[in-house]
This record gives C-alpha cells, structure tokens and sequence, in this order.
C-alpha cells in the first residue's frame, strides 16, 4: 500500500511538473479566454467608431437609432419591442437626411412607393460598413413583416415559428428535445466542444498512462522497479497518480468552461438554458474517471505489451477507435439525444462516457441510462484490470512485442505463450 | 545462515532451458562472484532470486526464506538492463528510487548528500538525468543500488563506464561492504575485477554449473605445475626436468618437462647459487580458465 502511494504520488509529480503539461492546462482555456475578451474589445471598438457621435458620448447599452420613411404607407403599428428610440419614423428624407448628418441616426431607410411590387428599400448612410450592415436590417425587417402580418403580434410570432413541436418519447420523464443546428448554431457547439473536451481529456490521460508504462522500458528503469514493488502495485499507482492528474485537468479545463460560459454568454448571445450546470461538472467527473480507467487500463496494457514509445503511439490509434465513434456521430447525438443509437452508445462501456457527456450538454438524460451506463462500464473495468494485471507481469514487462490487435487480445485473455526469451 | 540458498532451480523460456539444475550458496561476508558467456543464464538466475520470475523447479531462500515484500527492501541491484528516469532532476530520480526501497523520505536527504559528494555528483543533483554523461548515470544508478545500506548486494557489471578512479573507489567501496557482512553476488565479464574482489565464483554455461568454489580452489584445480621464478642473477641455460622457459610480464615462467617436480628445480637453482627473490607456483589466470572450461562446453554442445 505504501509503494502504491509512493508511485501515486510519483507519477503525479512528475507529470504536473512536465513544462509541456503546465502549458496545456493553463492555454487550452486561456486560448477561448482571450477570443472572447478580444470579442467584446472588438464589439466596444466597433460602437465607438459610428459616424458623428463622439466616444464620451457613447456609454455601455448605447445604441444608434436608425431612421425610415414610407412612401409605400404600410407602417400602421411601431410594436413597442422595437421602441421609438430604435427605429425613428420620418415624414421626408430631408429631415431624415439632416439627422444622420447630425449623428443622431446611424442612417435611414426608404421604403419606396412600389415596395409591393418590387420589394425596393433604400438605405442611406454616411458610411457603409459591410460588417454592421447585415446586423443593421432587422429592425427594419421586423417592422416591415409586422405591418405585412396587420400587426398581430400572436400572427407574426407563428408565421416566424410556425412549428412549437413537443417531442414525447414513450419512455417516461423523457420530454427534451435536441438542438437544430440550423436555429440554434451556438447552443450546437456545447455539446460538441463537450464531446471534444472529454475526447481530448480520456485519450490523453489514457495515452500518458502508456507513456509511463512504455518510458519505463525505453529507459530501462522497469528492472529496478519490478525488483522493489510488485508488478501490481505498480499498475495501481500509476492508474490512480495519472487519473488524478487527468482529473486536475478536467477540473481546470471544464470549471473554466462553465466560467466562460457564464461570463462570456452575454457576449456570444448565448441562450440562458444552453449554459452548462455544476451538475454537469459533477458528472463529468463520474464519467471522466470511468472513461480514464476503461481506457487508462487498456493503455497499460498495451504498455506493458509493446517496447518502444513508437510502437506504442501507433498502437495507441487502433485501440482509440472505439472512442471516435461518438465523435463521428456528434451531430446525430446532438439533434436527436434520446433516439436509440444515442442511448446505445451511452450503454456501451466504450463509447458511453462520450456519449452520456455530448447528451448531458443538449438535455437531461433519464437516471435510469445513467446508473445503467455507469454500472455496465465500471463492470468492464473491473475485468479490464483484471486481465492487465495479468499483463502486468515481470516477463511481458521486461521485453518488447510488436503489438497487434491479435497478440494484444490474446494477452488480454492470459494466452500469451510462454516464448519470451529474456 | 547462507544469506542466498539455492537448491536445484531450473527455468525455461518455451524451447530453452535457461537455467538448469542449479544449486549454490551465497554467505555473508563475501563477494560471490556470477560467471559465464553471455546466454549462460546468469540474468535468468539473478531474476529468480529476486522473485521477479519464478522457478519452474528448485527452492530458492533469500535471507533465511522465501521472497517479500520487506526482504525487497533489504536487497540492492544493479541490473545489466538497467536505466534512470531521464526527465527529471537527479536527487528527485534518486529519492524515488530510495522510497520504493522502504527508505522514509526525511531520511533519505542527508544520506543522498554524502553518496552525492562521495560519487562527485553534488554539483549536478538538479540536473535533469538526462544531461548527465554516460559515467555520471552509472555512478548514480550505484548511489540507487548502495543508498539504502541493502544486506544482500546483486550488481551486474558494476564497473561499465567507470574510468580508472571511480573503478577503484567503487571496488574499495565493495570490499567495505564485504568487510561490513554484507553479502555480495557480482556479475561481470572482467576477470582481473573477479580476481581482485571475488572469494567465491560459480561459472555457468547453458544454465548449468561448470565451476564452483573458491578462487584458489578453482585456480589450483587449474593449475600446471609451471614455475613462476624472479631471480637476482641470471638463471642458467640449461635447468634439469624444465622443458620451456618464457619470460611473462619481467618473471620467468618455467614449463616443467613430465615427471619433474618444482622442489627438484628450486633445490638446483639454490644450489648453482642462484639468488631468488620469489618462486611460485604459476596459477592460471581467470580469463584462461574461463576460454577453457567455455571453449570446451561450446565444443562440447556444436560436437
């Protein structure tokens, strides 16, 4: 027990000292950090520089009002959600025209007299910004769709989301739906950047699993190892040091997304119920540490196989695959959560803590898959360590196969022959 | 009490017998010297004492019983394939390695110190390992072996990459642990070190025993009855029943003919009033009674 805390201990130390893993830790949310503080810099920036109004004038909510006048008399109602101090009707263009000019309007539209026919809008402005033109139109475009619609506000509403589906499913308690890529583009990428997060998080922890193992052997320091701690309390300490550096990471990595996500959320127009919840950190850890030690272990082994750092990096992609099929089916996962290749996957041991994770970001998933996921990947553990222990023994770790899948199952199942000449 | 008894192990790896039939002993109190061409099965038999492998047959008692948890403490070994951590400063690779053999932590730093500076690495304890020459890792791979005062010492090839000075002070350093009780089991392919440090030798080949027991016992089993022989004055021409004279490393070697004895030349040299200043029996180095008891097995095995 002790040499087992002293690997644990070990091992952690020197991984989390490594220059290269402090780097990680510290970019991969500082990275999406400095975009979005870049973002609202830009956005400020952006509002300081409109025609004709100075920046002590500018304070934060300001908005430039637009100007229109309607030759074509179809504005009868200005809805109250667009606001008099939005969008400023005018009688003639020369008034509208001494306004921009002033500042007091960023520009002014004219809805020509034959818009019926001909759908023509003229927009007037001081300067003409390809990047704040096509955000500058929906006010416009709103105003003019209400009045088409006889202002009826319940009318415009449904002819804009004309379907309000409920998805039922008939499993009880299953009432979430997915999320449309096509309306909802942000809200997409949670769920995606969660699948990549636990995708980069599993493999990597896994691969610094192997690493160890193998590094071990390339230095030729597993002989002195093996002859002062039993094969298995080696295996143990090194699972347990490398799983709590991956979970250090993944509390860094997820606890700063559910911070950006919060701080930033205003900034990317980010709908109050796509943010992540701290329920969805506490089960991320869960999944993370079945997802490590599913695959952490499997790692070990083909440490304890292979002979070299090289061959153990070409190896590490055949036993990966299982875990990019949850990465290849994002998309699927995303719009529909609850269909049954979705719960499939999450079942799955080795697929399950990607899926459950992707899901989890788009709707709650019934309690039910959860417990069932869990039990049936910590069962798949539970043999996996038993059959590297197997692995982990002082002939295989002491020389170098060539791995392939076949020798690796076969070690797997404790029918390696007994050929290793030392 | 042997510290290492070990009766009739044998250990196969598939088609090849490794080790076969082996029984040897190894005492407190003496350099126990592992010997044999490369395959013999010397690194086979050090893995079994370690319990590293397991014999297929035999008993192997390691201080007074079976391997454990606790004896592994007792225990230093420098392996042939051996290595260090490369990525991390030296004393921390150092201190781990003293740890796992039961050291307690706060301990461990003033030990490590004097080893440090006895070995000339103190200067270089925060370099990272691998920017140690091939020298200085040898010399810190003893440190891991030593640090922790073991009872039983199993060093392969201890001296590999040691320049003369640091070979010596490593010898002495071994004959202090021999002269402490400690027992100590040396591998290694360099006959004059065997016949410096070893009191007892077993060379094996094939995974069997060819030779076994004290240096002298061994090397008298060897010996012919050639005559070492430093004079004062010039040895005659012509010696009654000496067949050969040779002249190795400023002594004279004389090849006795059949029948002749060495008290029949020594009692003609003294009384032609030659002045001697030692006469001796020649005993065969090492080295040649390793090439002929070798030689002869591989012989033995192609034929």
């Amino acid at each position: 027990m002790k040499k087992t805390w002293i690997v644990l201990k070990t091992e952690f130390i020197n991984t989390v000292t490594r220059r290269s893993f402090i780097l990680a830790l510290i970019l991969v949310p500082l990275v999406p950090a400095l975009i979005l503080g870049g973002i609202s810099l830009f956005r400020e920036k952006e509002a300081l520089e409109i025609p004709g109004i100075s920046s002590s004038e500018v304070q934060e909510g300001d908005q430039v009002p637009q100007g229109y006048i309607d030759l074509a008399n179809l504005v009868v109602i200005t809805p109250e959600w667009l606001g008099e101090e939005l969008l400023i009707g005018f009688d003639h263009e020369t008034s509208a025209r001494q306004a921009a000019l002033s500042g007091e309007i960023s520009g002014y539209f004219v809805i020509q007299p034959d818009y019926l026919e001909s759908g023509a809008v003229r927009f007037v402005s001081q300067e003409f910004n390809p990047l704040t033109s096509l955000d500058s139109t929906w006010m416009i475009n709103s105003l003019i769709k209400y009045n088409l619609l006889g202002g009826d506000l319940g009318q415009f509403d449904a002819f804009f989301n004309p379907l309000k589906v409920e998805y039922v499913d008939l499993a009880p308690d299953d009432t979430e739906t997915g999320i449309n890529i096509a309306t909802d583009p942000i809200a997409f990428y949670i769920p995606y950047g969660m699948t990549m997060l636990f995708y980069i998080l599993i493999v990597t922890s896994a691969s610094l699993m192997m690493n160890s193992v193998t590094k071990e052997k390339e230095n030729r320091v597993m002989e002195i190892l093996i002859s002062s701690v039993n094969p298995r309390q080696l295996l143990t300490g090194k699972i347990l040091g490398l799983g709590l550096v991956g979970l250090l990471q993944l509390v860094v990595w997820l606890g700063s997304a559910i911070v950006l996500l919060r701080l930033g959320g205003t900034t990317l127009q980010i709908p109050a119920d796509v943010q992540l919840s701290v329920g969805v950190l506490i089960w991320g850890i869960v999944f993370f540490i079945l997802g490590y030690l599913l695959y952490g272990t499997i790692m070990a082994g083909v440490g304890a196989l292979v002979g070299s750092v090289k061959e153990a990096s070409q190896a590490t992609f055949v036993v990966i695959i299982p875990i990019l099929i949850p990465l290849m089916l994002v998309g699927f996962i995303i719009d529909q959560p609850n269909s049954s290749l979705a719960v499939a996957l999450s079942l799955i041991p080795f697929t399950a803590p990607n899926t459950i994770m992707t899901r989890m970001a788009v709707a709650p998933i019934p309690l039910w898959q959860l417990l069932a996921s869990m039990l049936l990947t910590m069962g798949t553990i539970i043999l996996l360590i038993h059959a590297v222990s197997g692995m982990f023994r002082a002939q295989l770790l002491l020389t170098g196969q060539k791995f392939s899948f076949g020798l690796f199952i076969k070690a797997l199942r404790g029918k390696l022959p007994d050929i290793i000449k030392t | 009490m042997s510290t290492i008894s070990i009766q009739n192990i044998s250990k196969r790896f598939g088609a090849t017998l490794a080790v076969d039939n082996l029984s040897f002993d190894v005492h407190p109190g003496e350099i126990f010297g592992l010997l044999g061409p490369n395959g013999a099965g010397k690194t086979t038999c050090i893995r079994m004492i370690l319990d590293i492998f397991e014999p297929d047959a035999g008993e192997i008692a390691v201080l007074g019983g079976p391997m454990t948890d606790d004896k592994k403490n007792r225990i230093g070994y420098l392996p042939e394939e051996r290595g260090l951590y490369q990525d991390i400063p030296l004393d921390r690779c150092l201190t781990f390695l003293s740890t796992l053999k039961g050291m307690p932590e706060k301990s461990i730093a003033p030990i490590l110190a004097d080893y440090l500076k006895l070995f000339d690495l103190y200067e270089v304890r925060s370099k990272k390992v691998k920017e140690l020459s091939k020298g200085m890792q040898q010399k810190a791979q003893l440190i891991a072996t030593l640090i922790h005062d073991p009872e039983l010492l199993i060093i392969d090839e201890p001296f590999a990459s040691l320049d003369p000075i640091n070979t010596r002070m490593v010898m002495d350093l071994l004959e202090d642990k021999r002269d402490e009780g400690k027992a100590i089991i040396m591998s290694t392919h360099q006959m004059n070190q065997v016949e410096e440090l070893c009191d007892r030798i077993l060379l094996i080949d094939h995974g069997h025993q060819v030779l076994y027991g004290t240096l002298q016992e061994i090397q008298s089993q060897f010996a012919s009855q050639d005559i070492l022989v430093t004079a004062l004055t010039p040895l005659p021409e012509f010696i009654n029943g000496v067949a050969a004279v040779r002249h190795v490393n400023g002594r004279t070697l004389l090849v006795l003919s059949e029948g002749a004895t060495p008290n029949q030349v020594l009692k003609q040299l003294i009384n032609q009033g030659i002045e001697i200043s030692a006469f001796e029996i020649a005993v065969p180095p090492l080295n040649e009674i390793f090439i002929k008891v070798v030689g002869k097995q591989t012989e033995g095995q192609d034929g």
